[in-house]
């Protein structure tokens, strides 16, 4: 069953004709995604490689196709903006890979959404993965910039900050011959549309979700807020990696969201917190999935 | 590096890390969403040649055009050592600058 998306998700590209979007169109529609619009204000009527139509809205894209879910590759001066065409022509999920949306902006973002049944996720997040059956996990759907072959289907839910460190977890589970049902990237931003905890409750009441696996890091406070749930609610296995343990205080690392600042958001109090909550915690990153599947 | 580097920023950033003269090898470790391994793998090579390195290299490299990174590196006339993940091209390199 997996979470968020599937086979049969019907995804729009915003950005489509820019060489990034178009790169992971392609990509995505080659994993077998349902890839039915692109939408570029003022290329309405091309096509993308002869088989996608671009819009020039979203409202456009969605009348015409039906399409419900929104990958956003637009750069960041007007990646807000798409944000909130995607949430105003009422579209049920939209998921925004673009890094560099100022805080502000993405603080308006949240603020304008309050109410709204559309769920973002991101920025600065490399999408979501459902995998398939075919050869090299196709025939499921891709939904950003992962690399697809790494991926298997399965029951362990991946749900992560960072995307390089979601990739090694995959790709660790499927050289051990266990699959995913669903990889989630919430993304590196401070402000963003969807924690760990918004997707733990949704593995945790998924069937085909047997186990999970959650890497946070540095800075903020959301992997103690889903530390403290899991504690109380959740019937599945966790483990649990924290990247920045070696991180000086005060440098943000990368993420625009990593860092530790006034003393909060350290890797240590994020650990402790973990096995506080009898979350499984691999000391290293390439641990991951023996530390999960040890406790399955 | 962050996702999205190009060639002339990969030959940059070896630049940077050899101006420390503290640094016994290099380990270049990829996992390609949005980097590309053939991007990575050109940029290694180029600046390897372009810095003279003399000193030990050893590159992971998976995820988007990993067959194609792999090639150019093998094809590069380079002496370099591959790691076929994170924790064995950490052990690698830290035998090779012993």
């Amino acid at each position: 069953m997996s979470i968020l998306v599937d086979s049969n998700t019907k995804v729009l590209v915003q950005g489509i004709t820019g060489s990034f979007g178009g790169r992971h169109a392609s990509l995505s529609l080659d994993y077998g995604s349902q890839i039915v619009a692109g939408v570029t204000p003022g290329k309405g009527g091309q096509r993308f490689q002869d088989k996608v139509p671009v819009f020039d809205t979203v409202q456009q894209a969605v009348e015409a196709t039906g399409a419900t879910t929104s990958a956003i590759f637009v750069p960041p001066p007007f990646a807000a903006d798409a944000i909130l065409e995607g949430v105003d022509a009422g579209l049920e999920l939209v998921i925004c890979i673009t890094e560099g949306i100022p805080v502000k902006d993405m603080i308006q973002v949240k603020n304008a959404m309050k109410g709204s049944s559309t769920r973002l996720i991101g920025p600065n997040c490399p999408g979501i993965v459902t995998p398939g059956e075919g050869e090299d996990s196709k025939g499921g759907c891709r939904i950003g910039i992962a690399p697809g072959y790494i991926h298997k289907k399965g029951n362990i839910g991946v749900v992560s900050r960072s995307g390089t460190l979601t990739y090694e977890a995959v790709w660790q589970l499927t050289s051990r011959g266990v699959g995913q049902s669903t990889c989630v990237g919430i993304g590196g931003d401070p402000v963003n549309g969807t924690s760990h905890l918004d997707v733990i409750k949704m593995f945790n009441d998924d069937p085909e979700t047997h186990g999970i696996i959650m890497i946070g890091e540095i800075g903020g406070s959301a992997e103690e807020e889903a530390a403290a749930w899991i504690k109380e609610h959740c019937q599945k296995p966790v483990a649990g990696f924290i990247a920045g343990t070696t991180a000086p205080p005060g440098r943000r690392m990368g993420h625009a969201g990593a860092i530790v600042s006034g003393g909060k958001g350290t890797a240590e109090a994020k650990i402790e917190a973990f096995r506080e909550a009898g979350i499984h915690v691999a000391q290293t990153p390439s641990e991951m999935a023996d530390v999960l599947l040890k406790a399955m | 590096m962050g996702g999205g580097a190009t060639t002339e920023q990969v030959t940059a950033a070896f630049r940077i890390i050899l101006s420390d003269p503290n640094v016994k090898g290099i380990l270049v470790n990829i996992f390609g969403g949005i980097m590309q391994c053939d991007v990575i793998a050109q940029g290694v090579v180029t600046a390897a040649k372009e810095t003279n390195l003399s000193l030990p290299l050893v590159v992971r490299l998976e995820g988007n055009n990993v067959a194609l990174g792999k090639e150019i590196l093998q094809n590069s006339g380079l002496e370099l050592v591959s790691g076929d993940s994170m924790a064995d091209a950490a052990q690698k390199i830290v035998a090779a600058v012993g």
